[in-house]
């Protein structure tokens, strides 16, 4: 019970009138600045606010930190639903479902039932780390090379289950990420591949050029194709249709929950990280719903399983960062970037020898993520409001936008052709019916999945038995074959049953208006 | 139409062979070893084979696919989720802002007249900075491409690229492409 009183002391300690001016501060700000393009990772927000953060007293920068990573945050997710644009790697599977949901017009409950399964999340993060830290770090510091690649494996066989009708294009499409992300210098011997001769690749293809231009320019080429004068958006009118219903936090209760419990143990593995979390989660969530049709069409459950995983992973991630000191991702880098501020390195001992500057730590991201809820719930629908500009001022802007984007990421334009180059990938591919997912999550994961590889050879002096001898990875690559068959089985069951629903479709049809051919133009025509 | 798709397979599958091809060649000239352990061309060897292997697969399945087998369950592939969003978006056909069925040559038409455009600005950012460049560029897409009249377009085109200009240079401190008048 000792580490729920710290807790308990931990919020008390952060709870003044004071902080609470700055962590609300901080939520606008992280919000306003974060949904600019370029800028929308909660590490570029708090980078650019820095000045202002170390100009404050240690617990005030602190809370101030928490309120601008939950607001650049909430805005990652903002612009991946609104405009399907990923600002972080974490935000690409919010595109899938999140952005069709704005299309069918809801928008506003997607970024509300982002804003509520974020929070419950973190409730749950923040108490599953005060009771079970101990027993958890002894599982993830088990973790090493080996079970690292098996796990990098286990998230790239996901995404090819998950985001693909063709099996065999997920793959080509996961493998050309792979590919992609091995551009550059090689951190181990420092050789140049497929550089080309030029300079500006050696530090390999920048994550926002290759997302926006996938993603977000991909989608507006395909929109472009035909000439509109209005808005493409349905958005209803009133407040209340702009928020998330009863119903649809009734429909994402076990999606929360998945993506919560996922979300703490991914983030416990060091150097885990949300963007896996939030794949394995959406992966989950899709194969235990009933409306499994509808993931990827805009199902709600596909932003409330992925936003929960990603919320919850703050409070798994403090165990790797509290214990070896090993910032994971953005999050943990806030909180090593605040425990430095307060002047301490942190380490095993940690948890135990400072309890009463860890736990505020832990309470403030806590209460910066409490704060934007109650700050950005009601903004919702003021923020949906993009959605009804006419689509010729919308497109235009996501494509100057993109360019600001791709440029401020080092203030060079080479990285704005090369969003040109991905642009016209993004669109390329979308006629060809691949899926990009596949493709970003690969390139996301390619570095971290290429060196955990070669070091689990280098620890087995070129064994690739290792991977199968060790008890972690080899039961991780069990589960691989299993939900590989299991998807196999599936895809054939499918199969067989579209065969057979076609089959006793043209028995309907036929008798009554003659060829089969004019069976679509029928139901067109009605 | 079943053969437009079956058509784009086997393109996807010739695609995946060249770039495979290619890789394979650059990961040849890396070093499988270094130091006694897995070098360079380790990852990138592995990676080109197996998508040269995928793409014969795709090329494979393509030509041996019957006609209007290849595509079962999809939507030609010329209409894009997007219009199938619109489907959904407009059951009662009351998408006033969506002009009449474009023409297949004429979509790809527009699509490329943009991305010239955007070619174009980009081409020009160093020399005419990004607030000007912006400008012409979201003129254009406004008032040629779009073909919209009035004061609106002009002042998109203006006070669009402007704002964002002054975000990020004024408030932001993070400096855009200046081109020879400075801005």
């Amino acid at each position: 019970m000792s580490a729920l009183t710290h807790l308990g002391s931990g919020l008390e300690a952060a709870l003044t009138l004071t902080n609470l001016v700055w962590v609300t501060a901080g939520v606008i700000l992280g919000t306003v600045v974060g949904i600019l393009p370029g800028l929308g990772s909660p590490a570029a927000v708090i980078a650019i606010l820095l000045p202002l953060t170390i100009s404050l007293p240690p617990a005030t920068g602190l809370i101030f930190m928490a309120g601008l990573y939950h607001g650049s945050k909430f805005a990652g997710s903002t612009t991946a639903i609104l405009l399907n644009i990923p600002t972080e790697t974490s935000s690409i599977v919010l595109c899938l479902d999140g952005h069709p949901l704005a299309k069918r017009g809801r928008a506003g409950a997607a970024m509300g039932m982002s804003a509520i399964s974020g929070f419950i999340a973190s409730t749950v993060g923040v108490l599953a780390l005060t009771f079970s830290a101990p027993v958890a770090a002894r599982v993830a510091l088990s973790f090493e090379p080996p079970e690292f690649t098996a796990l990098m494996v286990f998230g790239l066989v996901l995404v090819i289950v998950m985001a693909s009708e063709s099996a065999l294009k997920g793959f080509i499409s996961m493998t050309i990420g792979l590919l992609l992300s091995t551009v550059g210098l090689d951190i181990f011997s420092n050789a140049t591949r497929y550089t080309f001769g030029n300079v500006n690749l050696d530090n390999g293809i920048q994550f926002l050029t290759l997302s926006v231009g996938l993603f977000a320019v991909g989608e507006v080429l395909i929109n472009i194709e035909k000439r509109y004068d209005t808005s493409i958006f349905k958005l209803p009118w009133g407040m209340r249709k702009l928020l998330p219903t009863k119903d649809d936090l009734k429909t994402c209760r076990a999606a929360i929950a998945i993506g919560s419990v996922v979300g703490f143990v991914i983030g416990a593995i060091p150097g885990g990280g949300s963007t896996i979390g939030s794949f394995i989660s959406y992966n989950l969530v899709k194969s235990s719903s009933r409306n499994k049709s509808q993931f990827g069409k805009g199902a709600i459950e596909g932003v409330a399983g992925p936003e929960a995983a990603n919320n919850s992973e703050v409070g798994g991630a403090m165990i790797p960062l509290l214990s070896l000191g090993l910032p994971g991702n953005a999050s943990t880098a806030v909180m090593l970037g605040a425990l430095l501020l307060y002047g301490l390195q942190p380490g095993p001992l940690l948890f135990t020898s400072h309890p009463a500057i860890v736990w505020p730590v832990i309470a403030s991201l806590y209460l910066g993520n409490f704060m934007l809820l109650i700050l950005n719930l009601p903004l919702i629908p003021l923020w949906v409001q993009i959605l009804r500009i006419p689509y010729w001022i919308l497109y235009s802007s996501i494509l100057v936008l993109a360019v600001v984007g791709a440029y401020s990421i080092r203030d060079s334009v080479f990285d704005v052709w090369m969003l040109i180059l991905f642009s016209a990938l993004g669109y390329a591919i979308r006629k060809a019916k691949i899926p990009a997912a596949p493709l970003l999550m690969a390139f996301v994961l390619g570095s971290s999945f290429e060196s955990n590889l070669r070091l689990s050879m280098i620890l087995s002096h070129n064994n690739p038995l290792i991977f199968v001898e060790r008890p972690i990875s080899a039961s991780i690559l069990a589960v691989i074959v299993i939900l590989l068959g299991a998807s196999a089985f599936s895809r054939q069951r499918r199969r067989g049953s579209a065969q057979v629903d076609g089959q006793e479709a043209q028995t309907e049809v036929r008798p009554q208006v003659g060829p089969v051919g004019s069976a679509g133009e029928a139901t067109e025509r009605k | 139409m079943g053969d437009v798709m079956r058509r784009t397979d086997a393109i996807v599958g010739v695609v995946a062979l060249v770039i495979g091809a290619y890789a394979l060649k650059g990961a040849l000239a890396l070093g499988y070893y270094y130091n006694g352990a897995p070098g360079p061309g380790f990852f990138p060897r592995f990676l080109s084979l197996l998508l040269l292997l995928l793409g014969g697969a795709q090329l494979v399945q393509a030509v041996l696919s019957k006609s209007g087998k290849a595509s079962r369950g999809d939507p030609e592939p010329d209409s894009t989720h997007a219009d199938v969003a619109m489907a959904v978006q407009a059951p009662d056909g009351a998408h006033a802002g969506v002009a009449a069925a474009v023409a297949a040559p004429r979509k790809y038409l527009r699509v490329a007249s943009v991305m010239a455009g955007w070619i174009v600005s980009v081409a020009l950012l160093n020399r005419l900075g990004f607030l000007i460049a912006m400008v012409l560029l979201v003129f254009y897409l406004n008032v040629v491409v779009d073909g919209k009249r009035g004061w609106r377009p002009v002042a998109a085109a203006i006070l669009m690229p402007g704002a964002i200009y002054y975000a990020f240079t004024r408030f932001l401190q993070i400096p855009l492409p200046a081109g020879l008048f400075g801005f």
